[in-house]
């Protein structure tokens, strides 16, 4: 069975979203993903999103954001690329919770629950992209296997 | 997103309907510290109408928690959906805040 691969491109604009939640939404029903499965591919790239606007691109920008989907065997590979600065996905180590602090900071906790939501996560920088790799698996695969 | 308030004498509950994310939850921080302000600091979260919860939405949660409880009173949650219900307990929020099966129940333990 040939391998799909579904792209769509938005600006990095909040107003996107929506959109972009719908896009990853549509292409894991459409791989058959389970209800679960796929709202945690929906909930990743709604954070994922809202990260590369505010710390690739600081800010609301016309910046390019590219969402791919591609359906494999064993679930389904969801990348983000933009062409941002930098930006350090690495997860804080535990919730922000006990910060005395009434404000929470803005990204930590979105990268907490991409962390936890996907069953793999990978950034990489590539000249002046940014790719965020992230996959979900079906339920019962287990990559140990 | 649409928020519904409902007073009671000791509690007010808040029921957020629709999406709360980084679009909307400004909104619903604005209902939350409007209520806080006016001196109702125990808050019930209905969360049984929301379709979607991210990060946005929690932040709101959390730092309306944090305020309350400097005024001597407190947030918790009732009711909530599947979908919030996961947002909650990825993040590790469900063992920060109460969480109760139904408004009901919330109310009660206020």
């Amino acid at each position: 069975m040939p391998v799909i691969t579904q792209r769509l491109r938005v600006t990095a604009r909040l107003t996107e979203l929506a959109r972009v939640r719908q896009f990853v939404h549509g292409c894991a029903l459409r791989e058959g993903l389970p209800e679960r499965e796929t709202f945690a591919c929906e909930l990743a790239a709604d954070e994922a999103f809202v990260n590369i606007v505010v710390h690739a691109y600081g800010g609301e920008s016309d910046g390019p954001v590219f969402v791919r989907c591609r359906g494999v065997a064993n679930g389904l590979l969801i990348s983000f690329v933009d062409e941002g600065m930098a930006w350090d996905p690495t997860p804080p180590s535990a919730p922000p919770w006990e910060s005395t602090e009434t404000e929470i900071t803005v990204g930590g906790l979105g990268r907490l629950i991409i962390h936890r939501a996907m069953d793999g996560v990978r950034f990489t920088r590539r000249g002046n992209r940014n790719i965020l790799s992230m996959c979900k698996f079906r339920p019962g695969f287990s990559p140990a296997e | 997103m649409e928020v519904k308030i409902t007073e009671y004498k000791r509690v007010a509950v808040v029921q957020p309907v629709g999406r709360v994310d980084s679009n909307t939850s400004a909104e619903f921080e604005a209902e939350l510290r409007r209520l806080v302000e006016s001196g109702r600091t125990n808050l019930v979260l209905d969360l049984s109408k929301i379709d979607f919860l991210s990060s946005a939405g929690l932040r709101v949660i959390v730092s309306t928690m944090k305020s309350t409880r400097k005024n001597g009173g407190n947030v918790c949650v009732a009711a909530a959906n599947a979908r919030a219900a996961e947002v909650m307990k990825l993040a590790g929020l469900d063992s920060v805040i109460d969480m109760h099966p139904s408004r009901e129940a919330a109310v009660a333990s206020f």
